[in-house]
């Protein structure tokens, strides 16, 4: 009885999925600027948005359970690693869209077109302006010098920015030298590792250690704060890209890709041209401080603030690649 | 075989009707998920061998320091508390009574993030010790800090449990015993080690455990505070190398942690069994002299002060701070979403131990009352565990029918169930030993339907610990978050979910309020189980 | 009416009850007897349904509740229970509780009759646990008898009660079943119990049936030492004694046949009258008087007797006696 009625609720939902030309979007992004863009598809196209907010990973983990009776049309994520691995899974499907690859540098987006990058974060270097000096910092590598014993925070390495970070790492400077560089850092770090990226800076701001390594839309979050404890830390610090000599400073995106199962395909590419468009890019940069798809276009105060710089142009896809790699590299570096 | 066979054909060809097949259909559902982790635990995937080298022994240290931490704190404060409260007469007991059990509404990690910039305090020490002391020694001492304070964190909101079980145990039994001693002349503090704790002991382990359980099941707080628990680990293998075997191989050194609690706990309990007989005469409270009092009362009030005074006037002080419209529609549909699905669950999970109960009772069904030992697992193991389950299962269901039985309320409600029917079991399961076999099988002679004897006799029988049950269940669905956080419906949102949502964007101020919302929801029925709790049988 | 054909029943490694075959007529009023884990209650319980039997039969009414591939479930079977501890639903007043079974509510004028030959009219509307064992033990039995059941079980019955409520109890009891021609079986530790109240009478042990019969004649002539000894104290004289005497058993263990001779079947042996009887000519050995009663040791040879009378000549240990039957 008990199973019957289930099934029937369970058939009932999945109809209604299928029937309405809604779509049905899984999404890290837990962001305000997504409310305002996902309101303004609907307006503009008349097509209906729901949305399951979660980890990607669970929400990967979910595809997958839900195989092809999954009722998303789309899948987005705070990083490319994680679409790497949702392609890896067989979760998603390429699609052929002029206007994405128009849009999306080739960088950031799958070579069989499965996923695209919708906007850009640089992981960076804040210092505090009265402790360090802009001509002692360089690189990511640098920080393993022992001149910055003690001064150093970063977020613990379960974060997939830290990841992603060290994927990047292993890919220029190959194994070995990553895992020096995660002991050499870890030894430098001023505390255990915890927290967000937020917290790091704060941590800056307060004294307890000369630098950390954030992502920026962090700094421009708390700039642009309501609290003015917030605003009163980003006025402390300040920005540094780092390996601007060389290989540029670490880029990530946060990317959208059209699900394996979807029903409403047409839809769903919409949606996705529809975050790639120029208006809409700002609203990522306005709203969330990220940067767009052309970071070196961007037109945002905030970025214009912290200057222009030159981004890693290795493939996105590689940090997905090597991110089991990079945990482990950091386990056996004992960063927590 | 013969001996197999006979246990069968007794048990189940012969036994089998409607009741008793629902019954083990029902507990097979649902422990299914729980079934498919156990199943998993022996794969052996290539990264085992860098976690059992690399990793275990710090998951499984520092996870044992919070649970003997908080374990020894919680008792220590859930004990004293009870014994106060229940054997002396100081100013204001009666509202300390029950002020007392309010941390109980506030979720591990709402309590943990209201203390988010705790730390921050003692940055003014850190600079000065690191260049006093060196880095080394402040990090250790930061380190340690941070310890003591997730296991202050963690006791000041979880002690609840340990304080309701010990002052009902210390008002059913010891106040006899206390008589007894008192005639007899014992000093009270040698009546409180020698007769009292032994006395109460099995209630106070009854507590710690569920005390335990919950600091196992934390993720989002020790995540903040940088400490690296077997569930922390378990997250880092699923998602950091996509290894769901490594993950469910960590989950069994988290079960077999509360498995040897609940062994310890059942060990315990055999050599005193509750006795809920007498102990009608209340007891004659002790006097204390006023310098006595002060100390009394400041006892009581520090934990609540820290676990629910603080949190809350800090939450209330980010609301007022923040910009958030309380007539909001998306508030004020997630309140409700909130309200309905916890009530709604609780209702169907509460029907269902009293469903399965009865039956295991009314026709004295030795099968049932082999598995229902296993329900307790559900509540063991962390939320996100159940919900690798949940995922499991129905991907099995979706190869076998091609059917998804998540991402709707009924698949909501189904995982709430698998987690949460061992809380509904328990009161529900004790008040029917009460009533005894030979109650139901009165009735089964009299030539009377089996429901009758469920609607007459049964129900109105267990009428208190089913709305027990039921508050419990409530409170537990509202506060819940990995499930629902994974399993949910599109466009569907929980306070809980809600909140975390705007935890994970910073948004402090924002938080408050649905975080608050939480608190108040269960409010009212943490005061019935009081008041409930407080009567006797 | 009642038939059980070979039933086993055991738990774990216990039998408890053996190759059990026991068979009883409509209208009977049956006891059980049987020390304290001889099966009585098992039997009980397998005749109502709570309990399966491992193997055999049960017939009731000539229907096969219980076989190999049948198993009628006690909600059908025509046969109520009334439980050692009565079972009385605690939430329910005790006329709730009478009119809680199948079918009560069509029987109401016999049930109110009952309620009046058992004399409770008056606890109607009070809770179980507001009343004395002896009124719960009453309406129990009306509740067990409101369904109008073909057989009733009783279990121990009266071992919650005081002596006093438990005679007069049990003649009701007994005036009850047989107005109603219900077919009864009680199981009881206490013979006295057992002789008051039943017609019949099968005692069994370790699950076996040892001996059945009318009471009197089995307290006359008890198959065995511990079914004599089921009826109280008793001297066991060698079967030498009393040649050509009708109740004797054979003792497998002192391998003779013996007689069971009553504490208080004996008297003081009288010179005057000549008799052919045997007499017993001993040595007081002790003297206790317990209420009324004189208790003497007498040791004749190699035999102890153990003998009471009520109204003694002057009598002191150490004195020579002879003693008679009655």
């Amino acid at each position: 009885m008990l199973f019957k009625t289930v099934n029937k609720l369970i058939i009932l939902v999945c109809i209604t999925c299928f029937v309405m030309a809604d779509i049905n979007v899984y999404t890290h992004r837990h962001y305000d600027s997504d409310k305002i863009l996902f309101k303004r598809f609907t307006d503009i196209t008349g097509i209906k948005v729901n949305v399951i907010k979660g980890s990607a990973d669970q929400l990967i983990q979910r595809l997958k359970s839900e195989g092809k009776n999954s009722p998303a049309d789309i899948l987005l994520t705070v990083d490319a690693g994680r679409l790497v691995k949702a392609k890896e899974l067989g979760l998603l499907q390429s699609v052929s869209s002029t206007k994405l690859l128009k849009n999306v540098p080739e960088i950031m987006r799958d070579n069989e077109n499965q996923w695209f990058g919708l906007s850009v974060r640089a992981r960076v270097i804040v210092y505090a302006k009265d402790k360090v000096k802009e001509n002692e910092l360089s690189t990511y590598e640098d920080l393993a010098d022992p001149k910055w014993k003690g001064r150093i925070v970063v977020r613990s390495s379960n974060n997939i920015y830290n990841q992603s970070l060290m994927a990047s790492l292993i890919e220029s400077n190959g194994s070995e030298n990553a895992l020096k560089w995660a002991k050499a850092i870890r030894n430098n770090m001023a505390r255990k590792p915890r927290g967000n990226d937020r917290d790091q800076a704060r941590a800056v701001a307060s004294g307890v250690a000369d630098l950390a390594i954030i992502n920026t839309y962090y700094l421009g979050l708390l700039a642009n704060s309501s609290d003015k404890n917030d605003r009163k830390v980003a006025k402390k610090l300040k920005v540094f890209f780092p390996n601007q000599n060389g290989r540029g400073t670490h880029i990530n995106v946060s990317g959208g890709a059209v699900t394996a199962s979807s029903k409403n395909k047409g839809e769903a590419i919409r949606f996705l041209e529809f975050l790639t468009e120029n208006e809409n890019q700002k609203i990522f940069s306005e709203s969330n401080y990220e940067y767009p798809l052309d970071y070196w276009n961007t037109k945002a105060k905030v970025h214009k603030k912290w200057g222009k710089f030159k981004g890693d142009s290795i493939h996105l896809s590689i940090l997905g690649n090597n991110n089991a790699d990079a945990v482990k590299i950091f386990d056996l570096a004992g960063w927590e | 075989m013969n001996k197999i066979y006979k246990y069968l054909k007794n048990e189940f060809f012969f036994g089998i009707n409607t009741w008793n097949f629902l019954s083990i259909l029902a507990f097979l559902f649902i422990f299914l998920p729980i079934f498919l982790i156990i199943y998993n635990f022996n794969i052996e995937s290539e990264n085992w061998s860098h976690i059992k080298e690399n990793l275990l022994f710090g998951y499984v240290s520092s996870t044992l320091y919070l649970v003997i931490g908080v374990g020894l704190m919680s008792t220590a404060i859930g004990v004293g508390c009870a014994w106060f409260v229940t054997c002396y007469d100081f100013y204001g007991r009666k509202y300390i009574e029950w002020i007392l059990i309010l941390p109980m509404t506030i979720p591990t990690y709402i309590a943990a993030y209201s203390y988010y910039d705790i730390l921050e305090i003692f940055n003014p020490f850190f600079n000065w010790s690191r260049n006093n002391l060196g880095l080394e020694k402040t990090i250790f001492v930061e380190n340690t800090l941070i310890y003591l304070i997730v296991i202050f964190l963690f006791s000041f909101v979880l002690y609840p449990y340990v304080y309701l079980s010990s002052k009902a145990s210390l008002l059913v039994q010891g106040s006899r015993a206390i008589e007894a001693a008192n005639t007899l002349g014992i000093p009270t503090n040698k009546l409180l080690w020698k007769v009292i704790i032994p006395i109460i002991r099995p209630a106070v382990i009854a507590g710690t455990s569920l005390v335990i359980m919950e600091t196992l099941n934390d993720y989002a707080a020790v995540e903040y505070f940088g400490i690296s628990t077997l569930t922390i680990g378990i997250f880092r293998s699923w998602f950091g190398m996509y290894d769901m075997e490594s993950a469910l191989r960590l989950s069994s050194f988290l079960i077999t942690f509360v498995f040897l609690i609940l062994v310890f706990e059942k060990f315990n309990r055999k050599g005193a069994k509750y006795d809920n007989k007498g102990g009608n005469n209340f007891l004659k409270r002790i006097d204390i002299k006023r310098g006595q009092q002060s100390f009394v009362i400041l006892f009581c009030l520090t934990p609540f002060l820290f676990g629910f005074f603080i949190p809350v006037a800090r939450l209330l002080t980010w609301m007022m701070r923040s910009d958030v419209n309380l007539i909001d529609l998306d508030l004020v549909m997630t309140a409700f979403n909130t309200v309905s699905i916890s009530l709604i669950s609780s209702f169907i999970i509460v029907s269902l131990a009293f469903f399965m109960n009865f039956t295991k009772n009314y026709f004295n069904n030795n099968a049932i009352k082999k598995v229902s030992q296993l329900v307790i697992l559900g509540y063991a193991m962390p939320g996100a565990i159940i919900a690798i389950g949940v995922l499991k299962l129905n991907s099995s269901v979706n190869d076998l029918f091609s059917l998804i039985i998540i991402g709707s309320i009924s698949g909501l409600i189904f995982s709430y169930a698998v987690r949460f029917l061992a809380i509904a079991w328990q009161p529900i399961e004790s008040s029917m030993e009460k009533l005894g076999t030979n109650t139901n099988q009165a009735s089964r002679v009299l030539n009377v339907k089996p429901i009758k004897s469920m609607v007459r006799i049964n129900f109105p029988f267990l009428k208190k610990p089913l709305l027990i049950a039921s508050l419990i269940v409530f409170i537990d669905v509202s506060k819940e978050l990995p499930l629902t956080l994974i399993l949910r419906p599109f466009n569907f949102d929980t306070l809980a979910t809600f909140t975390y949502d705007l935890i994970s964007q910073a948004q402090f101020f924002q938080s408050s309020v649905p975080s608050l919302l939480i608190i108040f929801i269960s409010l009212p029925a943490i005061l019935v189980i009081n008041k409930q709790a407080g009567k006797k049988v | 009416m009642l038939k059980t054909k070979a039933l086993n029943k055991t738990y774990g490694n216990q039998n408890v009850l053996t190759d059990f075959n026991m068979s009883i007529n409509s209208g009977d009023i049956v006891s059980v007897v049987g020390s304290s884990g001889s099966g009585k209650t098992t039997l009980l319980r397998l005749i109502s349904g709570l309990e399966k039997p491992d193997s055999g039969q049960i017939i009731l009414n000539n229907e096969i509740v219980n076989s190999e591939n049948t198993f009628i479930i006690p909600e059908d079977r025509d046969c109520s229970l009334v439980f050692q501890d009565y079972a009385l639903f605690p939430n329910m007043s005790m006329r709730q509780n009478i009119y809680f079974g199948k079918n009560s509510d069509n029987n109401r004028e016999k049930i109110e009759q009952l309620i009046q030959l058992t004399k409770i009219e008056t606890i109607m509307d009070k809770f179980p646990h507001e009343c004395s064992g002896g009124e719960q033990q009453r309406v129990a039995l009306v509740r067990s008898l409101a369904i109008d059941p073909s057989l009733i079980l009783m279990d121990e019955p009266f071992s919650n009660l005081d002596a006093n409520l438990k005679s007069s109890l049990g003649s009701i009891v007994q005036k009850l079943l047989k107005k109603l021609k219900t077919t009864a079986i009680i199981v009881t530790h206490d013979v006295i119990d057992a002789m008051v109240i039943s017609d019949r009478m099968i005692v069994i042990d370790e699950g076996e049936i040892i001996q059945e019969g009318i009471p009197n004649e089995i307290y006359h002539n008890p198959k065995s030492k511990k079914i004599a000894l089921l009826f109280g104290e008793t001297n066991f004289i060698p079967l030498k004694f009393f040649p050509g005497a009708k109740n004797h058993f054979f003792d497998l263990k002192s391998n003779e046949s013996l007689i069971s001779i009553r504490p208080n079947q004996f008297r003081i042996f009288d010179e005057d009258t000549i008799s052919m009887e045997a007499v017993f000519n001993g040595k007081i050995k002790s003297i206790k008087k317990i209420a009324s009663e004189y208790r003497l040791e007498l040791i004749c040879d190699d035999l102890t007797l153990n003998i009471s009378f009520r109204n003694p000549k002057k009598l002191s240990v150490g004195e020579k006696l002879k003693v008679s039957l009655l």
